[in-house]
């Protein structure tokens, strides 16, 4: 039994927009049956020790175009949570174009995890976002966050960086910032091509991105940043089950197929080869299902950045280089340079002559890094 | 874009880049050194899971007044 589990419903592959830069392939009005997905939260509910948490997650395709089914199930894994003393932790990823009333109801769903996907300024946001009928979206999404800031609500911005918009990754972050957004959360087009130029130019970016979330400090959060000042401060860092790879964790396709994380399903594939054995309307609960996969891989276990790595993920190392274990130059250009800017701007905060007094006192080769 | 018109990135993936000791710790020791002094205006006190669908789960730092003592570790998660 597990003590968290983490379940992701990719609850349809239709969406409202097409960004060009989505990977999980070509949308159609595919929807996964209600009753499917109850009994995959049924399952995850008996894999989850009681007293533990459920992590539910909804996904898509754009998940509020079934805004009702995820009323629905969110009342269902309320009461099937709280029979088995269990606590329920939803999350939701919209892209901020789905303003109906249920919709709504839906994101002022109390604790609900929420993750508003925005890539900044409309310049940048309208490049690669737009509706499936080739509208830009950035008017939309931005009024969609406008107005959850006027109601309080504490969600997330996702932002996708990618080679031709990291010259605005800071004009973003700032317009983002000015809104009202208090987390910022930049992720990698994984599935694009990055050149070793454009590799120079992310560390450059990250280096500005870092400055403004030092400025920031402490309302507001930048997720590469603040991960790795975690690192540095040798906090004590939760499991993070979605990472465990189909072990505590697992992502179910409107088909039913299993998957170790949302971010492999693309398109469903019957011969996807991340695709694990299985459907999620058949067994009692997940708990056979143990990931035999490791990340090990001799490239990290050399690294003295290993324990402070974002390498582990390892969808993000399959996206680069088709092996779950090994990470590309991009991936690890990017983990250095966040630590390294991080840590310049931590230090900075600090006044350089006490910096100079503690380095006498506590060498840096005591210290646990 | 077509899934099918997204391979795998194997044809232009570059090796990755191993971190030596000597720069991992070049690169964090003011920035340690600081934290574990207390001489921070503001200080780290936990680090929280963050789920986000279709995204690398990052963690999300909250952050505290340093302590009164500047020789006090950094706190621990509550």
């Amino acid at each position: 039994m597990y003590e968290r589990y983490s379940l992701i419903l990719m609850l349809t592959h239709n969406c409202t927009m097409r960004c060009d830069y989505c990977y999980m392939g070509q949308k159609r009005d595919t929807v996964m049956p209600e009753g499917m997905a109850c009994h995959a939260i049924d399952r995850a509910v008996r894999s989850v020790s009681d007293g533990g948490t459920l992590e539910l997650g909804f996904f898509g395709g754009e998940p509020l175009l079934e805004a009702d089914m995820v009323l629905d199930l969110l009342e269902y894994a309320q009461h099937q949570c709280q029979r088995r003393d269990q606590r329920l932790e939803p999350c939701l990823t919209t892209n901020g174009t789905v303003t109906d009333p249920t919709a709504r109801i839906v994101l002022s769903w109390p604790g609900l995890r929420l993750a508003v996907s925005c890539d900044g300024i409309a310049e940048v946001h309208d490049a690669h976002r737009r509706f499936a009928d080739g509208r830009p979206s950035s008017n939309t999404v931005h009024g969609t966050i406008r107005r959850l800031i006027a109601d309080k609500a504490d969600f997330r911005v996702v932002m996708v960086v990618r080679p031709d918009t990291l010259h605005r990754l800071v004009d973003s972050a700032r317009m983002l910032r000015r809104m009202g957004v208090r987390h910022i959360e930049p992720g990698l087009d994984l599935w694009t091509n990055w050149s070793e130029s454009d590799e120079r130019r992310l560390e450059s970016a990250i280096a500005a991105l870092a400055d403004f979330w030092g400025e920031g400090l402490p309302n507001h959060s930048i997720g590469w940043f603040d991960e790795k000042t975690a690192h540095i401060a040798r906090l004590p860092i939760p499991p993070i089950t979605r990472c465990g790879f189909g072990d505590g964790a697992m992502a179910v396709a409107p088909s039913g197929r299993l998957y170790p994380c949302e971010r492999l399903i693309g398109e469903d594939r019957p011969d996807n080869p991340m695709c694990i054995p299985g459907h999620a309307a058949e067994g009692s609960d997940f708990l056979h299902l143990r990931s035999t996969l490791t990340r090990e891989h001799e490239v990290c276990t050399h690294c003295a950045m290993e324990g402070m790595c974002n390498t582990f993920c390892r969808c993000s190392n399959y996206a680069r280089t088709g092996d779950i274990r090994r990470p590309d130059s991009l991936l690890c250009t990017w983990n250095q340079a966040c630590l390294a800017e991080t840590a310049r701007v931590l230090a900075k905060v600090c006044p350089g002559d006490m910096v100079a007094k503690v380095k006498l006192v506590e060498p840096a080769a005591k210290m646990r890094i | 874009m077509d899934q099918q018109d997204r391979p795998i990135q194997l044809e232009y993936a570059r090796p990755p880049k191993r971190m030596s000791r000597t720069e991992l710790v070049a690169i964090t020791a003011a920035a340690g050194a600081c934290l574990a002094a207390g001489a921070w205006a503001l200080r780290p006190r936990a680090v929280q899971p963050v789920m986000l669908g279709g995204e690398v789960a990052p963690s999300q730092v909250t952050w505290q007044k340093p302590h009164p003592s500047p020789t006090t570790e950094p706190s621990e998660a509550p």
